[in-house]
């Protein structure tokens, strides 16, 4: 079969088809919400940029150089909860969100999975999930090397407002102490049970939470997600599925608007998953506490 | 006039018929097999075979969107002189990006000698079509039959230019996979 015959093909579509492709697509209100946010995030960066400055400047006057994390967002599309990485007023991270495509009615999440190779000193990725249950949900996972040393941080979002963030070793998980995290914790689904406690590791205040039926849970719900691996070298692959396809990136302060730009420009739909190496969190967790 | 009154004339076989199809839809069908097309004399005479076209097909036919049985009418034979023409007499760019994007759906765009029904292959695209989201739908028939440009689609059902490529990528590559399901030999 060659293109031309498909092209000649797509002419014979049915005038149903072509009538309901004349029509202009209702502008979703959760867009305008988005556009809003982007508005906002716009402002906010354009705040923090100079707040990096500065702290990248401190950073490099300090005997004990500290990384700093800057909000950024690129793209209309959706965005994430602005919270900082961390609650102690100092530590955020300069992220990206883009939207690529929100399609809750695909079935097959694996289907496609786009590529992202990011350049060193991305040391951090999300990755994405969908339930099968009609409930589009989406968890990420944030690896950020330099400053909890606890391993993987998880993100998970249940629908769209409420966030969990807790980060996770071999067999525990926490989530960090804050507010507004805190508060989002009914946000988890009652399918999750979670156990809870405060405690300190490597200095920072984590709310502990046990949650020995994760992997289970995800087993029943038919969590179906995109698999991420990381790279030691801050050198980042990101892939995600159909399912909910939304795309969050961070990096640096120090990274320049430029070399965030043309990270957007490498993304590559991935032709055979099989033949990628991937290193699946999961995989090594026992579920144990 | 109405369409519906047009299609009257159609049927009294009352050549104001066509005289009042032209005045409706001139445009639109200039636009259509422009888009196919780049030399004005042809998509003239494509024009011009597109009222005959209809002419001697309705009756029997009763369109329900005279517009669009319009519009397929005026793109097929834009396409048939497109395919007839010399490489250097062919069209603009729109049909030769839109036919090397639907290359991704063929493992073969070079192959020799394909004799598919285009009638057949067309039903087969429609159910495909129906199994997709409405705006993979949408944004497919609009670049792909309409042969909008991206910024033209990301404005006309507001999403933006990065999404509709996604949206076109992902539904190219489940019409790929649709096909090969269906027995065709890509």
């Amino acid at each position: 079969m060659k293109q031309d015959d498909l092209f000649h093909a797509i002419g014979q579509l049915d005038e149903d088809l072509l009538a309901e492709s004349e029509a202009t697509m209702t502008v979703r209100p959760k867009r305008v919400v988005w556009k809003a946010v982007v508005v906002a995030a716009a402002l906010a960066m354009m705040v923090l940029t100079v707040t990096a400055a500065v702290n990248r400047f401190i950073s490099l006057t300090d005997s004990e150089p500290e990384v700093t994390w800057q909000e950024f967002y690129v793209e209309v599309g959706v965005t994430d909860s602005e919270v900082p990485l961390l609650n102690d007023g100092k530590s955020y991270c300069k992220r990206i969100t883009m939207e690529i495509d929100v399609n809750p009615a695909v079935s097959e999440a694996l289907e496609t999975i786009y590529m992202i190779q990011a350049p060193e000193h991305w040391t951090s990725v999300s990755k994405v999930g969908r339930f099968e249950n009609g409930q589009v949900e989406w968890f990420g996972v944030i690896w950020e090397p330099n400053k909890n040393g606890n391993g993987i941080l998880w993100h998970t979002q249940d629908h769209v407002e409420d966030h969990v963030w807790f980060s996770q070793d071999s067999a525990y998980h926490y989530h960090v102490v804050g507010d507004n995290w805190i508060d989002s914790l009914v946000g988890i689904p009652d399918r999750v049970p979670v156990t809870s406690e405060i405690v300190e590791m490597a200095g920072i205040s984590v709310l502990k939470v046990k949650i020995p039926a994760f992997e289970r849970t995800m087993e029943e719900d038919s969590l179906t997600c995109a698999r991420q691996d990381f790279m030691e070298s801050g050198e980042t692959r990101l892939y995600w599925s159909d399912g909910y396809s939304i795309l969050s990136l961070q990096c640096p302060a120090w990274m320049t608007d430029e070399e965030i730009e043309s990270l957007l420009s490498t993304i590559y739909i991935v032709e055979n998953v099989e033949d990628l190496n991937l290193y699946d969190p999961l995989a090594d967790y026992s579920g144990e506490d | 006039m109405e369409d519906e009154k047009i299609i009257e004339l159609y049927w009294k076989r009352d050549e104001q018929a066509v005289h009042e199809t032209q005045r409706a839809y001139s445009v639109y069908c200039r636009r259509v097999a422009g888009g196919i097309l780049n030399d004005p004399q042809d998509v003239e005479e494509v024009l011009a075979d597109t009222w005959l076209h209809a002419w001697n097909s309705i009756p029997p036919q009763k369109p329900k969107f005279l517009k669009l049985y319009l519009a397929k009418i005026a793109r097929n034979l834009a396409f048939s002189a497109f395919r007839s023409r010399s490489t250097a007499k062919r069209g603009g760019n729109a049909v030769f990006v839109a036919l090397e994007e639907l290359g991704e759906c063929v493992s073969s765009p070079c192959s020799a000698e394909s004799h598919y029904d285009a009638q057949e292959l067309g039903e087969t695209i429609n159910v495909f079509l129906r199994t997709a989201s409405d705006k993979e739908r949408m944004v497919f028939v609009r670049r792909y039959f309409f042969l909008d440009e991206i910024p033209q689609i990301a404005r006309r059902y507001s999403l933006t230019e990065t999404n509709v490529r996604m949206i076109l990528s992902r539904t190219r590559s489940k019409l790929k996979k649709y096909l090969i399901q269906e027995g065709y030999d890509l």
